[in-house]
């Protein structure tokens, strides 16, 4: 009977066991089928496989590649990188010559600073550096960069450095994991900046003789840092600092007096032994360094960016003068950053009624209007100068006197030293209406003893009349229209630049213009064509050339007078569109009238920007604010939109296909309304493929310094007997390779050379052949609103046309290799506090002339087929629901014609699937299984039934597949496919697991009963 | 005489239970909270706890000498549909899950976020300890 009971409880008991493992497995295989492009990404499998007919074999590929193995591609991709930084490293500060280091310093170096063994390469999250090794192209560190290049390092020093490794090591606590940070790190959106500079008191309890290694190690690089990061941010003034720490700290891009006394510390040993003291800024976000530029004893001051995975080779050479640094600061150097108008408001401003539920968070005014970066410092400055507009008034001054420029910059927005010497004259400027263009041609010359390359920028003033006045248009001072390079000019040589500018850059828009429907225009009156070593000497230029006495070269200016007024010339597109307001309702005054002021150069002191708190959404604005603005209903006649027609056609019959090709109707008219709406709604992570129409899966892939979502051989075609000439075999040396080793953003801005934006996207379409990976969010342009924003480094300026001719020479130099570059985060995303549910407000004017502009050159110009969205709210209307942005602008006045996919929204309700598919948003970000039952799940009125009667909306979700099946079609996710390829599914070794714990576990569990049942009759 | 004691596998039957309850409050709480609201609620998590419990309910008012035979299916209907819970709970909210650790890490989100994981950690203690006490019998000789 015992051994019967025994037997009972067994049996039972692993019956339990039996059927967890069954249940386990068969539920595992819905949450498999729901993540399986994920989950295949992770493990580096495969999921299906194409079948071409052999006949067909020699249409399968139409990309090449520049290089016939890896080795030459990720070693094109480093020289690249450290190209760019020796181009984009900036010299601020050079006295006395004290750069280039000469072959005896070279061995003379001490690294002072904890940030020289541990510096910021990248994004802590967001363009995060990879690290290679046992590759045909490692990354380096500093130390490892110094050491290649032949510097000998101070080993004391390194050794104290070494010594305090774990106490300079962030433990960042989230969710009872341990993220170690050997960095100074950015603050969360919530945080704080805390400094881990080692005071020198720890130094010198580490090795109290530690200054006595600095007499023969003489040249003193003392790297200062301050980190980057998505998701997070650095809070103006006081409130971004740790006070705990009572480092004398005003502000956490402002110097700690730890750092201070490192500075000093070197000063005075130079002092005592000679040598020399050079400060590197290792930092994305604008840093107040008027000290360090007062600092008599700091002999050299270096912006080096955050130079990822290479570029320390290219700060080495720099600092050897084995190459000769051109770059241009991208961003103006304040002396207070927390001064600027746009700093009024850079927080967290909750709504008064908000409401999480419906992601209703905070409201971010842009009170300072056109006033961003440069546009603000020397706007008010040529007011000053010219003594209007209370423009010498006390607010926004550092001092707390009357407000003067010498006080408030440090370093200009375009400034940059060269160890030689260059001229530029602006030898003549042809402004041509008709062909919308900007002729000017300046020659260069090399007037020092070192060759070297030189930046061109070409600068505008543009009249501010009294019509702007009193239709509330604002005008910059000066702005930069576009730039060039020079190339290495020898000592004595000279080089003409001609530039060829866009014209419609230099309209301004009007909101009132047209009897209040808006368009561009240009004022009559004179407008100042001028070059410079940035924008404060452009500026002087031009008030020199206006008889103003300022330090300048009126020479160097040179005028074209407009008759008439003129709001024709702009008032349509380059597409022929006609210009209208399509953002009015960013501008809070529609909603709330009378309620913000916005800056004007009319009254610096009256119309100073208010910090806009604590306001509350009225019952209209909540109206769009709850998520739900599209309502699906029986409209039209959905006979007409054509879905599941058989016409034999296959998408890579449309290889390279126009988007005018009549062909297109026959293909799309054979998508099924279902595959349009499932695509749409679980555009997670990867296009899938799309059967009914030949459509294939397409990998999406981060980020702006390189593709670095997956290794070079995850997605790799290793059959090198397909015919593939970029397949690799699985031994590859640079199969785990990851090219997110680029400088960042500011750095390749700070380069002022299209070129290399250019070479940078050629690198990419190269590794996205041998890698399979197609769809490339890298094109990051947001503008540098404020240097606060810690994102700053996936972006490239606070200007647009700099961030635009970057973007879009990137996007250029992809596309002859197929890749589908992506411009993001469009639009509007100018901090990371609140960015899911923030309500952006501003003016149409800025929002077109400036964060607009910076994405414009990419879609109208180099054509993009690509746009990630925002995931804030533009005025009350999430970004994908925007039909303004997204349709007016986008689609419709710049003529974007490709694929779209929101940020990673995965709340259901905020994601606004149906008004996205309305904005021809090709796919939201939510993953699942491909059936409708997946998808009306998370979406319950995304159902055929409903979508199927509303015709409005079928088409538009048919329209969205055309989009995005055009853009595949004019890229190399293609490749592999011809007329006749199909895909087939194929088991990984984990269906196969699956299926064998299926079968056995289940038989297991009924052998069990059946065990059971038996012992169980035998007891009784 | 037979006297009836509380036995090894009542115990872990009703322990299995009451973590179960839990659970399912946090699931109910979690479906309420601001970032996981508009996911809603799954009739595939509820309807299977709810089975869970009933079974564990009746096999526990059951036990007796002479239960009848089908109560023995009892545990394991219980095992299988806590397991299905569980999984349908977790499922739902991996993406949630992953985008808040990434990309929407902000207090509000780990505080609607915790209620999900205390939720889905009790349900699966609870399938295991369910899972464990299938070994016991529900009664006890004494």
């Amino acid at each position: 009977m015992g051994n019967l009971r025994t037997r009972q409880r067994v049996l039972r008991g692993l019956c339990g066991v039996t059927a967890t493992v069954t249940t386990i497995a068969c539920v595992g295989t819905g949450i498999i089928n729901a993540n399986r492009t994920d989950i295949d990404k992770f493990l580096g499998t495969s999921s299906i496989k194409t079948v071409t007919d052999e006949s067909e074999r020699d249409l399968m590929y139409t990309y090449t590649s520049d290089y016939t193995n890896t080795t030459d591609l990720v070693q094109a991709i480093a020289d690249v990188a450290e190209r760019t930084q020796e181009e984009g490293t900036v010299l601020l500060k050079n006295n006395n010559q004290a750069l280039p280091l000469s072959e005896d310093e070279k061995g003379k170096i001490t690294l002072l600073g904890f940030s020289n063994y541990y510096p910021v390469t990248g994004g802590e999250m967001g363009s995060s550096v990879t690290d290679n090794i046992g590759t045909d192209a490692d990354t380096v560190d500093f130390v490892t960069a110094l050491e290649a290049k032949g510097f000998s390092i101070n080993s004391t020093m390194t050794d104290i450095y070494a010594s305090m490794e774990a106490d300079i090591t962030t433990e960042v606590e989230n969710w009872g994991m341990t993220f170690e940070y050997k960095h100074v790190i950015s603050p969360s959106t919530d945080g704080t900046f805390s400094s881990i500079e080692p005071s020198l008191d720890k130094l010198s309890k580490a090795n109290p003789n530690w200054k006595d290694s600095l007499a023969d190690n003489n040249v003193m690089l003392v790297m200062l840092s301050r980190s980057a990061s998505e998701n997070g941010t650095y809070l103006p003034g006081q409130d971004g600092v740790d006070a705990s720490q009572n480092l004398n700290q005003t502000d956490p891009l402002g110097l700690s007096d730890d750092e201070r006394a490192l500075i000093n510390a070197a000063v005075e040993a130079k002092n005592a032994n000679g040598g020399k003291v050079i400060v590197l800024l290792n930092t994305a976000c604008a840093m107040e360094v008027q000290e360090i530029e007062d600092n008599e004893g700091v002999d050299a001051i270096l912006n080096i960016g955050l130079p990822g995975g290479y570029g320390f080779y290219g700060v080495c050479d720099v600092l050897s003068g084995e190459a000769n640094p051109s770059g241009h600061l991208s961003d103006t150097y304040a002396v207070k950053n927390e001064n600027s108008p746009a700093a009024q408001n850079y927080g967290n401003y909750m709504w008064t009624n908000a409401d999480p539920a419906n992601m209703i968070n905070s409201a971010l005014v842009e009170a300072e209007g056109i006033y961003t970066g440069y546009k603000y410092y020397e706007t008010r400055y040529a007011d000053t100068i010219a003594g209007v507009g209370n423009a010498n008034a006390t607010v926004g001054s550092t001092t707390g006197d009357a407000w003067n420029y010498d006080s408030e910059v440090t370093y200009p927005f375009g400034y940059g030293l060269s160890y030689t010497t260059f001229d530029q004259t602006l030898d003549s400027v042809d402004v041509d209406l008709a062909n919308r263009t900007v002729t000017a041609q300046v020659t260069v010359t090399n007037t020092g003893d070192v060759a070297g390359k030189d930046a061109v920028q070409l600068y505008v003033s543009v009249p501010y009349t009294t019509y702007d006045q009193q239709n509330l248009v604002e005008k910059s001072a000066i702005s930069l229209l576009d730039y060039g390079k020079t190339s290495e000019l020898a000592p004595g040589a000279s080089e003409t630049v001609t530039i060829t500018a866009d014209a419609q850059y230099l309209a301004s828009y009007d909101s009132s213009a047209n009897d209040g429907e808006g368009t561009y225009i240009l004022d009559d009156g004179t407008y100042y064509f001028t070059v410079g070593n940035g924008a404060h000497a452009a500026m002087n230029n031009v008030l020199a050339a206006q008889g103003q006495n300022v330090t300048g070269e009126a020479e160097d200016v040179v005028t074209w007078d407009l008759d008439s007024f003129d709001q024709t010339t702009f008032a349509t597109t380059k597409n022929g569109t006609k210009v209208t307001n399509q953002l009015a309702d960013m501008d809070l005054n529609q909603w709330m009238p009378g309620t913000v002021t916005y800056l004007s150069r009319q009254d610096w002191e009256g119309t100073w920007p208010a910090t806009y708190e604590n306001l509350t959404a009225t019952e209209e604005m909540m109206s769009y604010l709850d998520n739900d603005i599209y309502e699906i209903s029986a409209n039209g006649d959905s006979s007409e939109v054509t879905f599941g027609a058989d016409n034999g056609m296959h998408l890579a019959e449309l290889k390279g296909a126009s988007y005018d090709d009549e062909r297109w109707s026959s293909l799309m008219d054979q998508l099924n309304l279902e595959d349009g709406m499932i695509r749409i709604a679980f555009g997670g992570t990867s296009t899938k493929p799309i059967a009914s129409i030949g459509s294939p899966e397409a990998i999406q892939n981060d980020g702006p310094n390189g593709l670095y979502s997956y290794p070079l051989g995850q997605y790799a075609n290793t059959d090198t007997a397909d015919g593939d000439p970029c397949a690799i075999s699985k031994d590859d040396k640079n199969f785990n390779y990851k090219a997110g080793v680029m400088p960042n953003e500011t750095v390749i801005a700070a380069t002022f050379n299209k070129d290399i934006a250019r070479e940078f996207g050629e690198v990419m379409g190269n590794y996205s052949l041998w890698s399979n990976l197609t769809i490339y969010w890298g094109a990051s342009a947001n503008i540098h609103r404020l240097p606060y924003n810690s994102r700053n480094h996936e972006y490239y300026s606070e200007d647009p046309m700099l961030s635009a001719y970057m973007a879009s020479n990137f996007v250029e130099g992809s596309k002859p290799y197929g890749l589908l570059t992506a411009i993001k985060h469009y639009a509007f995303n100018d901090t990371e506090i609140n960015r899911s549910g923030l309500a952006v407000f501003m003016t149409e004017q800025k929002a077109r002339e400036g964060e607009l502009r910076c994405y414009q050159a990419a879609v109208e110009d180099a054509e993009t087929l690509g746009v990630m969205t925002a995931y804030n709210r533009v005025g009350v209307i999430q970004a994908n629901a925007h039909s303004g942005l997204m349709v007016g602008i986008l689609r419709d006045e710049w003529g974007f014609k490709g694929l779209i996919s929101e940020d990673f929204i995965q709340n259901p309700g905020y994601v606004h699937l149906k008004e996205a598919a309305m904005n021809y948003v090709t796919m939201t970000c939510n993953t699942g299984e491909s059936n409708m039952e997946a998808v009306s799940a998370v979406f319950p009125f995304w159902t055929e039934e409903a979508v199927s009667a509303d015709a409005t909306l079928s088409a538009a979700i048919k329209q969205c597949m055309y989009y995005q099946a055009y853009a595949l079609a004019n890229s190399n996710a293609m490749d592999g496919y011809a007329p006749s390829t199909h895909v087939e599914s194929v088991n990984t070794w984990y269906d196969n697991l699956v299926i064998a714990l299926k079968v056995v576990f289940g038989l297991l569990s009924l052998l069990l009963v059946a065990g059971y049942v038996v012992t169980t009759k035998k007891e009784r | 005489m037979n006297k009836r004691k509380l036995a090894a596998g009542t115990v872990f039957t009703a322990l299995s239970a009451v973590l179960a309850i839990v659970g399912f409050v946090f699931y109910f709480i979690n479906s309420n909270t601001a970032y996981f609201s508009s996911v809603g609620k799954s009739a595939v998590v509820i309807g299977t706890i709810v089975i869970a419990l009933v079974c564990d309910m009746c096999y526990i008012l059951l036990t007796k000498d002479s239960n009848p035979a089908w109560s023995d299916a009892l545990p394991i209907v219980s095992i299988v549909c806590l397991w299905i819970g569980t999984l349908s709970f977790i499922a739902s909210r991996i993406a949630g899950i992953a985008s808040i650790m990434t990309f929407e890490m902000n207090e509000q989100n780990m505080a609607d976020l915790k209620s999900a994981i205390i939720g889905m950690v009790l349900l699966l203690v609870s399938a295991i300890v369910m899972v464990v006490g299938n070994f016991f019998d529900t009664r006890k000789e004494a």
